[in-house]
């Protein structure tokens, strides 16, 4: 998948990059430095206008559902079975993050928000609610 | 994909199986097998008693080892007893190696009453029976082939 | 002299870390079956984890991240969710294994059933995963590991024919008796413990848990190439004890007390005492290291906050995987399924496996974009590529051998 990336940064500066290289599997650090999952597809939509031209990356997918919806075939339909059985949201549609709030695109991919502001974590949030965060000691930073 | 993975599974599983013995040269074999184990329980347990008789340990190790020596002819015999015998021949042999197990097992399993007893007498004691079970299983074994 | 300390403490702690239940079990096997006719493999095992650990901690120095990171990315979703899949499976049985050994130890201490340890060993690994400092940890498992000496000095009381010994290892052959195919199966099961996938999971993701820097590349390094050698005499010491004195008895190993025997007939109580703290330490320490690692690749394929670097509560679902594996693990021990056979099986899984854990080290090693400039020279690519190979051949040897031997009768 080599399409091209239509618009990065706040600054709206074009720039173009072969997305399937440059983007998918990449990790996905917060405006923390955070870790944040990584970038298990994209999402296109058609370009506006004529439709003429390379559709346009308008977000980021994350989370277990969008990489088994991309990796084709039995390992991803597994994947899926596994992820909406385990996903704790009567819904399990994969975590979106609007390309808006993609800073850099380097080695990892930079976003301009912190994690929490985003709809990216509803596994880590229950993980942390009903197990870890129940557990003593789970809040103790690390010495 | 799921029956790939069973297959290999299975493969797994069968590969700690013992099948049925059809000819006398295969059931001499795996005699010959069981009388190997059993005399390596023996001379494990041969040189438990070493141990304590030289007083080169600790109570709870030597009752671990020598109880697990046990064990280990128990399950031995129990698998020998197991294999349907092909022919006549085969009937003979098993007569002969499962007496001796018998015997090695219950000598086995006096050792392992001591030390669990801590009766370090006991345990030397059995010094000889082990050592005359060893023997006779061991001349089984070359004869056996 | 502070840094004398350090690097001295360094090397200490990769020695006595070196050994687990694997190493211990494999060696005493091949000791009382095969003598010294399978010394030359664990030569040549700990050859090929120290040009991968280096390898792996100097990717993880220099691009500050872990190799399994890296192998989404630079290798695709679909090579890296496979390899996932099959680490995370061996890991789960070698982790299984471990803290069945913990018990065991405590068994033999005790002579209470390995059985009624495991809720405790289970308990006591994850609590100190949870609460216990990274290199705290890594320190006082690893030396306390060293206690496993006994067997070199053990070993050397037993008094050997140096002379025969040396021979003996240096002139393998296949001893009358044993086929060629048990003969090659029982070196793949010592190549799989000497080169344990788990420990480049954990070495790699540890580098990064004590944020290595260039800086601590040589210290590091000196502590692989010093520190693995020594813990392959330590392991070839194990197999030299039971060659002494099982072997010519025909005594076969089937459990830990055996491993520990020729020991202490030689050295009597007090070399018993060493070895059950040396026992103690190896497995808990890997127990550590393997509940660590599932938790680590896990986490760093689908991109989650992992390690005890941070709090647990940014580290959930790290913490979760690291929790369930420990579980799971205690569950299977429980089953009473014999410790032995799952160590065994764990052996030739991990001998299976290890492509998918050293391929991917030897690519990124190589590639520029993350290495910056400290890419594998000649030396290191030359002797990664011979032990992919070697590694390739093990590993498509390793079932085939298995069945044909019924898994080494």
């Amino acid at each position: 998948m080599s399409e091209h990336v239509g618009r990065a940064g706040r600054a709206g500066r074009l720039r173009r990059l072969d997305a399937g290289l440059s983007l998918l599997d990449r990790q996905i650090l917060d405006r923390d430095g955070r870790l944040s999952g990584k970038v298990d597809d994209l999402e296109l939509t058609p370009p506006e206008g004529d439709g003429s031209g390379p559709p346009v990356v308008t977000a980021i997918l994350s989370g277990p559902g969008a990489l088994a919806r991309r990796l084709r075939g039995s390992v991803g339909a597994w994947l899926e079975s596994v992820h909406s059985r385990l996903h704790p949201s009567a819904e399990p549609g994969p975590a979106r993050i609007p390309f808006g709030v993609v800073k850099e695109i380097a080695a990892t991919v930079g976003l301009s928000v912190r994690k929490d502001d985003l709809e990216l974590s509803r596994f880590e949030d229950w993980t942390r609610d009903h197990i870890i965060g129940r557990i003593p000691g789970a809040r103790h930073a690390p010495e | 994909m799921r029956i790939r993975v069973a297959g290999a599974l299975g493969l797994l599983v069968l590969g700690g199986c013992v099948g049925p013995a059809r000819t006398t040269d295969d059931y001499t074999r795996k005699a010959s097998t069981s009388v190997h184990d059993v005399h390596s329980a023996v001379e494990t347990a041969r040189l438990g008693v070493d141990a304590v008789a030289r007083d080169r340990t600790t109570g709870p190790y030597v009752s671990v080892l020598l109880g697990q020596a046990e064990e280990q002819a128990t399950s031995v015999q129990s698998t020998f007893d197991s294999v349907q015998p092909p022919n006549e021949d085969a009937d003979r042999l098993r007569d002969e190696v499962d007496g001796l197990l018998t015997q090695a097992v219950s000598v086995l399993g006096d050792v392992r009453i001591a030390a669990r007893r801590g009766d370090t007498d006991g345990i030397t004691g059995r010094g000889p029976a082990l050592a005359d079970i060893s023997k006779r299983l061991s001349d089984l074994e070359d004869r056996l082939g | 002299m502070k840094r004398f300390v350090a690097v001295t403490l360094g090397i200490l702690t990769a020695i006595g870390g070196f050994v687990d239940i694997g190493d211990l079990v494999a060696n005493a096997e091949v000791g009382a079956r095969f003598g010294f006719d399978l010394a030359w493999v664990v030569g040549v095992g700990v050859i090929g984890i120290c040009v991968f650990a280096e390898m792996a901690g100097r990717v993880a120095a220099v691009s500050t991240r872990p190799v399994f990171d890296l192998v989404r990315e630079r290798l695709g979703a679909r090579a890296a969710l496979a390899n996932l899949l099959a680490s995370s499976f061996v890991n789960f049985l070698t982790l299984a294994a471990e803290v069945a050994g913990i018990a065991l130890a405590l068994e033999l201490a005790s002579s209470v059933s390995y059985l009624l340890w495991i809720p405790f060993t289970s308990l006591a690994v994850w609590l100190v995963i949870w609460r216990v400092r990274f290199e705290t940890m890594e320190r006082i498992f690893g030396l306390a590991g060293l206690s496993l000496v006994a067997f070199a000095v053990g070993f050397w009381r037993l008094g050997p024919d140096w002379g025969s010994v040396f021979h003996s290892v240096s002139h393998p052959v296949v001893p009358s008796g044993e086929g060629h195919a048990t003969y090659l199966f029982y070196a793949v099961s010592l190549f799989g413990a000497a080169m344990t996938p788990y420990e480049v999971f954990f070495f790699s993701s540890g580098a990064v848990e004590e944020r290595w820097t260039t800086d601590d590349l040589n210290v590091n390094r000196a502590n692989v190439l010093i520190g693995f050698p020594l813990g392959g005499i330590l392991s070839l010491s194990i197999m030299g004890t039971t060659a002494l004195v099982l072997l010519p008895r025909g005594i076969t190993v089937d459990n830990l007390a055996q491993v520990a025997l020729p020991t202490v007939l030689a050295l009597g109580k007090l070399g018993l005492a060493f070895l059950l703290i040396g026992f103690f330490a190896a497995t808990f320490g890997a127990a550590l290291e393997t509940a660590l690692s599932s938790g680590y690749i896990i986490s760093q394929f689908f991109g989650w906050q992992w390690g005890k670097m941070v709090r647990p509560v940014d580290a959930p679902r790290f913490h979760a995987v690291v929790l369930v594996s420990l579980v799971l693990g205690a569950m299977l021990v429980l089953t009473s399924v014999d410790p032995i056979k799952v160590t065994e099986y764990s052996l030739v899984l991990s001998a299976l496996a290890l492509p998918l854990t050293y391929f991917p080290i030897l690519v990124i090693a190589n590639d520029p974009d993350y290495m910056h400039g400290r890419t594998n020279g000649r030396v290191a690519n030359a002797l990664g590529s011979i032990f992919l190979i070697i590694v390739l051949v093990a590993s498509a040897a390793a079932i085939p051998l298995m069945i044909v031997t019924k898994a080494g009768q």
